[in-house]
């Protein structure tokens, strides 16, 4: 364990190595790599966000927003993770649905969400304990 | 009388400010695109300043004395500007250190209206003025609650934040209302209390009746805050849609009973006295509770809330009433008030903490018996170790229509 002023000098030393500043070297090195960056637009039919926006079960009847898309190792998403039910943020139950149980209509330029489940069992559904625990997965039964 | 109104509209819009959007933050953050994991931590950073400046704003507030109206000024347009940086500038730092404000002015709000209470009618008749505050900070949050659901209704969430920032005027013009003090606080105090100053918390923790008082308020949050949380979650989950609708009348119905009975209750205390009335209003406390653990019927439980509108009025009446006893309605009051503010704040986070445990562990159902449990321990310790406070003769001897032997001589002659 370093004591005090030195430890002060070793924190002043590190921060000056991460600092831009410290090794200008770096940055002129990476400036060839720099892949070129293109752009292209996207309708709103096309992509939309979907954090917090609000998921519409199969009656129709709006059962919260969703909250967190998990996904596998490969960024495909494997479930969303919605704040179902509750009044004014109280009672409100996380749970996570399958993706495939999702479905993103285009309506006026904005993304739907659908989901393939009545309130009901959204809300009767194990809750999403976070990714500190094991996280439950609600998936339709397979025919 | 232009004062004891301008009292009234001053806690209905100081509440109404907060409860506008204060549930709304998480939703309206993660419509703004913000991960879980930041407003998770923006929420705690509010929780933590908001208990660590409770005690400093009761003393900063005892310390500036009459100017206390210029802090609650300042606090007022403080949380005015909160809202707006939401609407505006959603982005981190700025919602960072628009919640870090938050919390300090409303640390300063509560002592600063509490000791401008007390400034206005004396400690003779502030059983019915902090009644009063009660009867409209229930009536405003009530009503801040209905603009949040109204904007969440029309789909412009930014409508919520907009009209908390305006309240800020009319609650500012509610101070000015008010004027200057009445009853002015005492200032004088002895001389070795005049060296206190920044350590008067540790001093006033010497008093036995302040740490009992102080427990009492923590075990009260501890059984109480988390049976509504715990039991909405299971609303939802019995009921679907529907419960959206339970949920609302649980929320309702205790502001409806706390905003139709604080005046009373405050009248009465000071009446019977300090222990009698708190003894009542913690014995609905385990009752509620085991209610909630027997009752499986989501609409039954509905009535079943009047208990927690009947236990929250007194809680809220008695906290300011018992802290005037307790300091002799002299220098320390806000001090006094803010430590136990504090001891309720643990209790409120330990309530959560405990009933999330043991749900996970024992399920919900035994989550309500622990909860009630603690709520027994709460009554348990007014019952046996909290004595009466009040010291000054009962305000009926003063006005004279008591046992005349009760005061000095010349004390039921009025000007």
């Amino acid at each position: 364990m370093v004591s005090g002023p030195g430890r002060l000098l070793a924190m002043c030393a590190v921060l000056l190595a991460a600092s831009p500043l410290g090794f200008p070297a770096d940055e002129a090195r990476a400036q060839p790599i720099a892949p070129a960056v293109t752009s292209r637009s996207l309708s709103g039919g096309e992509a939309g966000t979907i954090l917090g926006r609000g998921v519409v079960d199969s009656a129709g009847e709006d059962v919260g927003p969703l909250v967190d898309v998990l996904v596998d190792k490969a960024g495909t998403p494997v479930a969303g993770v919605i704040d179902v039910g509750g009044f004014l943020g109280v009672g409100s139950r996380r749970v996570a649905v399958a993706w495939r149980l999702l479905r993103f209509v285009p309506d006026n330029g904005e993304l739907q969400i659908h989901l393939d489940l009545t309130f009901e069992s959204a809300a009767a559904a194990p809750e999403f304990q976070g990714p500190d625990n094991t996280m439950i997965v609600i998936d339709r039964a397979s025919p | 009388m232009k004062a004891d109104r301008g009292m009234d509209w001053l806690n209905l819009l100081v509440s109404g400010m907060g409860s506008a959007y204060g549930a709304f933050i998480p939703v309206y953050l993660t419509s703004q695109a913000w991960t879980q994991t930041s407003i998770g931590l923006v929420l705690t950073v509010g929780t933590v300043v908001s208990m660590l400046s409770q005690v400093p704003a009761g003393v900063i507030v005892d310390a500036v004395g009459p100017r206390r109206r210029t802090v609650l000024f300042w606090a007022i347009c403080a949380m005015g500007i909160v809202p707006l940086v939401f609407v505006i500038l959603p982005r981190g730092l700025p919602v960072m250190l628009a919640m870090i404000l938050q919390a300090a002015a409303g640390s300063l709000l509560t002592p600063a209206i509490a000791a401008i209470s007390l400034a206005l009618v004396g400690r003779e008749a502030l059983g019915e003025r902090v009644g009063r505050n009660g009867r409209y900070g229930s009536i405003g949050a009530g009503l801040g609650a209905a603009v949040m659901g109204a904007s969440g209704y029309f789909g412009s969430q930014r409508l919520a934040f907009v009209v908390a920032a305006l309240l800020t005027l009319p609650a500012l013009l509610a101070v000015r209302a008010i004027g200057p003090d009445r009853v002015p606080i005492t200032q004088t105090a002895s001389p070795d209390e005049e060296q206190l100053g920044l350590l008067a918390p540790f001093r006033l923790l010497r008093d036995r009746r302040l740490l009992i008082y102080a427990s009492c308020v923590a075990l009260f949050q501890v059984a109480s805050i988390a049976v509504l949380q715990l039991a909405a979650v299971d609303v939802t989950a019995r009921l679907g849609a529907r419960g959206a609708l339970v949920i609302a009348a649980f929320l309702i119905v205790p502001q409806l009973v706390v905003a139709a009975l604080s005046p009373w209750i405050g009248k009465a205390a000071d009446r019977w006295g300090h222990r009698p009335a708190l003894l009542a209003g913690f014995v609905t406390v385990p009752i509620r509770g085991v209610l909630f653990a027997m009752v499986r019927n989501p609409y039954v439980l509905v009535p079943v809330q009047v208990l927690e509108g009947l236990g929250g009025a007194t809680f809220g009446v008695m906290m300011p009433l018992v802290a005037a006893d307790l300091t002799g309605g002299k220098r320390h009051y806000t001090t006094c008030l803010s430590l136990l503010g504090l001891a309720g704040g643990v209790g409120t986070a330990i309530s959560t903490a405990l009933a999330g445990w043991s749900a996970d562990r024992f399920g919900r159902h035994a989550a309500f018996w622990v909860l009630a449990a603690a709520g027994v321990a709460a009554v348990a310790l007014v019952a046996l170790a909290m004595p009466e406070t009040r010291e000054i003769p009962a305000r009926r001897t003063a006005d004279g229509d008591g046992p005349p032997a009760a005061g000095p001589p010349g004390s039921s002659v009025r000007p």
